[in-house]
């Protein structure tokens, strides 16, 4: 928990109801950076010392008041606030991301203070959803830190798996959310199609994940810590490795975004 | 101190006040327990022996036919006897790692309160997980619900598919296998089964015991505070449901607090870790039935000791609840620890600061609340005063029945005897190698059942899209099936769900399901083998080979003889079946008085979990088809039988017997399987089951990776394949024929042909969305898009059409 | 004739995610002597088909729970001094036909909406006053890209 901070050391933040900090945790390092799982009562001081941060899936909180609004505001946001201000980068997955539309991190327009869109409930059912998915990647790459090693228009799979990830604003936040280059990833097929009918949960603009203004802040839905080995997958990438344990416990698919995560770190610090 | 008169008091008074307490006791009973302890008991005895002593904690009705199931194989590490069974799943890096495997039910409350009885289904099946000292690594809920056009069903239905998604993901454990029937039998009595896998080291196992030694070691509760729900939980698990019943005993269903749960998990893994530095051995036990009472007496007395708890030092959500409802209440999300006082702040710091147990849930906290003692008495108090005090081994050995039960008289009529001999029904019906066939015996059966039920072009579209067969997406799609990142098959994608739990390791795990409620309505003992069967070779079609069983026995009420008979004729068949295939029953439960009070009992549901071991994650086979061009072969067994299936179930057909089983073939067809994966061979396999071989192949068509579009054209012979021919050709295509379909490679028929017995090429895999059948030209052809649609509508309609 | 009935249903064991959402709004700089949180159903009911409602509002175990809930219909259909309904999602409109809840049919409504309330008790313990009720609004209790705030200014 007070593990020594190095110098590419990514603190990985566990609110009570968080789930999903092993797999994250096991994802940084399999792209070379040192992460451990920072608990809830850490001291401040410690949690500062990291060089990034991610904010990984759950239910922070239970979802009190509503997704990711208690967690907004806890202890340890104060570090995360701090290091995004200071330009480290922050990943919110799922959970996480949530959590970063309530604390306005993203999309961080200028002179707003507090949220300026959320993830609210999905559409239409209304219910928890977790389904296999592709993003594309829609902004140039360097326009964020963390997706900058990134191709351009990269295709990723993950799984979307929430009941509030539809995003949601008023016309004129939707429209800057566009214009402003903030719309980083919408949902796409395997080719990076993107359409409504692959959308799982009526988002808004087909938005799987937003960037803030700086570009250091990124909010992505879909987990794809959780297709990021080749064992996980279901294309041809598992078929290739038939027979082959080497091949089949390699990182691959989702492991994308944290290798280019993984670079924006190594620039920070 | 109130105590309930049974010395010398007449049976009609003592019925009449054992109602008026709510206990469930019989009057017999309680005479025996006065006489044991030699004077009237205090009302605390009267609850804690009625939880007990009630058929959900003793067994009382069942235990005397349990003992004939196997527990023993190479692959235990521990039978059943604790909260959950342990088997070996293998070795990396020096250890031995041990899957646990735990399986309940928790179908009384999931009928009268469907969100939150479901819910706390789950959270008790991941105690008894957690309590050996095992990460909770995934979750499968096999679920029996009435028809969908009734609308207490349908409210069932929803609410139970909605607690087990809200429980599970919240925790963020995996679910990654389920299976979901539906019929007439379950409208008064849903079942809810869960199952839950731990991984732990071999040598990590925490018991649910006080240790040897333990004599004035502490004994800690760990969780929410007690409150009055859940209070009568044992004894309501254990009534007939009438209507009054059931509004009654909303207030016994415990409220489920996952995200507390997951705190505790945490917390939990934390103290294991801190455990295993200091190298402490402990005890740990989850709280059931029988609240507090419960398990600290069964955890006491398995180690050989008694304990003295004091009521006043259990957290409470109210000051003075009565010594019985903090005694035997089942409020939800607690464990008992036994730790040896030098360990004992260490523990409670865990809890309550590093984990912040009290600020996370209001009361929430970890709290000494008593003793283990030498004595073997078991002893609580409150307020200074003992409220009970009696033998331990007297209270935790229960009571047990020899109940009387009627052998069933399984189902033997035969198709042939159901179709009587015409001589004018020869001349319609399809032509199907007939003018070949030899005998004419078997030529008139048939045509006799191809007009009985012709294979007609709408045939497909009725079996796939029957309540039985069709697609269970949209319910998989509400559990989390990926949360912990170690999932390489999820729910729904195959026949089995499998995880890569250790981290670096190829070793991989599978878990699967068998039980078929068509089968257990007509011949119990040849179903529960069929669900052994069927859990064994779902496993075997993801390439992993089975290591332990687990069963969940769900039946209506014992003290009649006809549903006694059918317990016990399961019990026999699951024995049976586990002989044959050399495996061992690890874990498992029973749930009686699945009766309504209309007298309707549940169709006898033996339901079987099977936990697989893959040495290598590599070697796991999808159903999905893979390419063009590929063979498609079944091997297995053509039954001449189809009792129980969605066929006769579609065509209407009285019921007839079920298939056998010929476990001689069934192992070489396994064997057969596991050498067609080690020589690479296999590119997809999919176990024949619901809605026989047409059903398989166009689900496996319908599973095609990365959106290719995979068709399939298939031709059963009769001669060729010896098809029994009094099934007809819709009996070849939708029977449920004890097999597998592969696609292979060539070299697969060389492998097979060793053997001609087991199996054969029936078909091929090409490059247009289809499926064609026969070897006519020209051939019949369903549009798999037709087809699929006729799949995914039925439970997405009924699923998506109601609003949140 | 339809009638407009606000339906209640409050926690009867304890509430923490009202007692959170209480510490958040205190480190937030809005102290509250007390802060209780209900669901609020907002329903246009045929007149003569209200008692059937309640009994079918009272059969849906996610709406009310015996164990856990307590239910009680509104004597008003807007928040009073010190409350805050938050409205996130459309209500439902009976096109003639039935609405249902959880798979339940419900007699007799016309429309359904569903709110969350907040009662906030200032220090003191009077109702929290209107400019109190904003703060702790925009400060945690609803988020307005995409909920409502409705309340007594």
């Amino acid at each position: 928990m007070s593990a020594r901070v190095g110098s590419a050391n990514v603190g990985v933040i566990v609110f009570p109801g968080t789930n999903s900090e092993e797999e994250t945790v096991r994802a940084c390092r399999a792209v070379g950076l040192e992460a451990d799982a920072v608990h809830w009562n850490a001291p401040l001081d410690v949690v500062r010392e990291y060089s990034a941060y991610i904010l990984p899936g759950g239910f922070a909180y239970e979802d009190r008041v509503r997704a990711g609004a208690i967690a907004a505001h806890d202890r340890l946001m104060t570090a995360v606030r701090e290091g995004a201000a200071a330009g480290k980068p922050v990943l919110g997955i799922c959970n996480g991301a949530q959590v970063l539309l309530e604390t306005g991190l993203v999309p961080g327009f200028a002179g707003a203070s507090g949220p300026q869109a959320g993830f609210a409930r999905n559409a239409p059912s209304g219910k928890f959803r977790s389904t296999h998915v592709y993003v594309k990647l829609t902004i140039p790459p360097e326009r964020c830190t963390i997706t900058a090693a990134l191709k351009p228009n990269a295709v990723i799979p993950a799984w979307a798996s929430h009941g509030e990830g539809r995003l949601a604003g008023g016309a004129a936040t939707l429209a800057r959310i566009a214009a402003g280059d903030h719309l980083a990833f919408v949902y796409s097929d395997a080719r990076g199609n993107a359409s409504e009918a692959v959308v799982p949960n009526g988002s808004a603009l087909g938005a799987a994940g937003l960037v803030n203004a700086a570009g250091n802040v990124l909010a992505l839905m879909p987990h794809p810590e959780r297709d990021a080995w080749t064992f996980n997958h279901h294309d041809a990438s598992r078929e290739a490795a038939r027979g082959d344990a080497a091949a089949m416990l390699k990182p691959s698919g989702g492991i994308a975004l944290f290798e280019s995560f993984a670079q924006a770190v190594r620039q920070w610090s | 101190m109130q105590t309930l008169g049974v010395l010398g008091v007449g049976e009609a008074a003592l019925v009449s006040s054992l109602r008026e307490h709510g206990l469930a006791l019989k009057a017999d009973e309680m005479q025996t327990i006065a006489a044991r302890l030699g004077r009237d008991p205090t009302l605390v005895e009267c609850h804690a022996f009625d939880a007990q002593w009630s058929e959900h904690c003793s067994y009382k009705s069942s235990r005397v036919h349990l003992g004939r199931v196997p527990t023993e194989g190479p692959d235990v590490i521990l039978g059943p006897g604790q909260d959950a069974g342990i088997v070996r799943l293998g070795a990396w890096q020096g250890e031995s790692y041990g899957i646990v495997v735990a399986h309940e039910s928790h179908n009384h409350p999931s009928q009268v309160v469907p969100f939150e009885g479901a819910a706390t289904g789950v959270g008790g099946i991941v105690r008894d997980v957690l309590c050996m000292g095992a990460r909770v690594i995934g979750l499968a809920d096999p679920l029996r619900f009435g028809p969908l056009d009734d609308s207490h069903s349908r409210y069932v239905a929803q609410g139970v598919v909605d607690g087990i998604a809200a429980y599970g993901n919240a925790i963020g454990v995996p679910t990654i296998a389920g299976d979901v029937f539906f019929g007439d039998g379950f409208r008064d009595n849903c079942l809810v089964n869960v199952v839950a896998l731990g991984l732990v080291k071999e040598k990590d196992v925490i018991h649910s015991r006080a240790p040897a030694g333990s004599a004035g070691w502490d004994i800690v509760l760990v969780g929410k505070a007690t409150d009055r729900s859940g209070f009568g939980g044992a004894a309501f698990s254990s009534l007939v449901l009438d209507d009054a019943d059931a509004q009654a005993n909303k207030s016994a269903v415990q409220v489920p607090d996952p995200f507390l749960k997951n705190v505790i998990m945490r917390a939990s893994y934390r103290a294991f870790d801190v455990i295993r530095e200091l190298g402490l051995t402990v005890g740990f036990k989850d709280l059931g039935a029988g609240g507090i009472m419960g398990c600290t007496a069964e955890l006491v007395a398995s180690g050989g000791f008694g304990a003295r708890i004091n009521l006043d030092l259990c957290p409470t959500t109210q000051p003075d609840l009565p010594a019985a409802v903090i005694a035997v209440g089942e409020t939800q999300e607690r464990l008992t620890w036994v730790v040896p006082p030098s360990f004992t702040s260490r523990l409670l710091q865990i809890y309550n600061e590093e984990f912040s147990l009290p600020e996370i849930a209001q009361g929430a906290q970890a709290a000494v609340i008593g003793r283990v003692t030498e004595e073997t008495e078991y002893v609580l108090t409150r307020y200074g005063e003992e409220v009970m005090r009696v033998p331990i081994e007297f209270l935790t050995s229960g009571i047990k029945y020899d109940r009387p039960y009627a052998e069933p008289e399984p189902q033997i009529r035969t198709l042939t005897m159901l179709v009587p001999e015409d001589p004018g029904a020869a001349k319609v019906g399809a032509e199907w190698g007939a003018a070949e066939l030899g005998h004419n015996s078997g030529r008139q059966a048939y045509h006799n059942f191809n007009t009985l039920v012709p294979f007609d072009d709408d045939l497909p579209y009725r079996i796939l899209s029957h309540r039985d067969v069709c697609s269970r997406k949209i319910i998989y799609e509400r559990y989390d099936s990926v949360v912990r990142g170690a999932t390489s098959i999820p729910a729904g994608y195959a026949d089995a769900g499998v995880l890569v739990p250790i981290p670096g390791s190829p070793l991989a795990m599978s878990l699967s399901l068998g039980g078929n409620p068509r089968y257990g309505a007509i011949d119990p003992a040849l179903a529960a083998e069929h669900a052994v069967v069927e859990a064994v070779c779902n496993a075997a079609a993801v390439g992993a080979r089975p290591l332990g069983l687990t069963d969940c026995l769900n039946f209506g009420n014992p003290e009649n003889a006809c549903d006694m008979g059918a317990f016990v004729a399961s019990v026999n068949g699951l024995a049976t079946a586990a002989r044959e295939l050399g495996l061992p029953f690890v874990s498992g439960n029973v749930s009686l008085y699945n009766q309504s009070a209309n007298g309707n009992s549940i169709p006898p549901s033996a339901i079987v979990a099977c936990v697989g071991g893959l040495g290598d994650v590599s070697r796991s086979v999808t159903p999905g088809f893979k390419g063009p061009a590929h063979q498609l072969y079944f091997i297995g067994e053509y039954t001449g039988a189809l009792g129980g299936s969605v066929l006769a179930d579609v065509a209407g057909l009285p019921p007839t017997n079920l298939p056998n089983i010929d476990y001689a073939r069934l192992k070489k067809t396994l064997a057969a399987l596991r050498n067609g994966i080690e020589a690479g061979l296999i590119y997809a396999i999919h176990d024949v089951s619901d809605g026989g071989i047409f059903t398989v192949i166009a689900e496996m068509a319908f599973a095609t990776i990365d959106g290719a579009r995979i068709g399939a054209s298939v031709c059963l012979d009769a001669r060729r394949d010896g098809i029994p021919l009094e099934i007809g050709e819709a009996g070849a295509y939708f029977g449920e024929h004890r097999g597998f379909i592969v696609e292979a490679d060539r070299g697969f028929a060389e492998l097979l042909a060793e053997d001609r017995l087991i199996g054969a090429v029936v078909g091929a895999t090409h490059h247009r969305f289809d499926l064609r059948v026969g070897a006519d030209v020209p051939v019949r052809t369903w549009k798999l898009d037709d087809l699929y649609e006729s799949w995914s509508a039925p439970l997405r309609d009924f699923y998506e059409d109601v609003p949140a | 004739m339809v009638v407009t009935r606000c339906v209640e249903t409050t926690l009867a064991i304890p509430d923490n995610e009202a007692a959170t959402a209480r510490a958040t709004l205190t480190r937030l700089g809005i102290p509250l002597e007390a802060l209780e949180r209900a669901d609020l159903y907002k329903i246009e009911v045929e007149c003569k088909r209200e008692s059937e409602l309640l009994a079918a509002l009272r059969g849906i175990e996610t709406i009310f729970n015996p164990n856990k809930h307590r239910l009680a219909v509104r004597k008003t259909d807007r928040p009073d001094q010190g409350e805050l309904w938050v409205e996130e999602t459309a209500a439902l409109e009976s096109d003639g036909g039935t609405i249902s809840v959880a798979g339940r049919a419900l007699p007799g409504v016309r429309r359904l909406q569903r709110l969350v309330s907040w009662k906030l008790t200032a220090p003191g313990g009077d109702p929290a006053s209107a400019a109190t009720v904003a703060r702790a609004a925009s400060a945690l209790l609803c988020n307005a890209a995409f909920q409502r705030a409705v309340f007594v200014r």
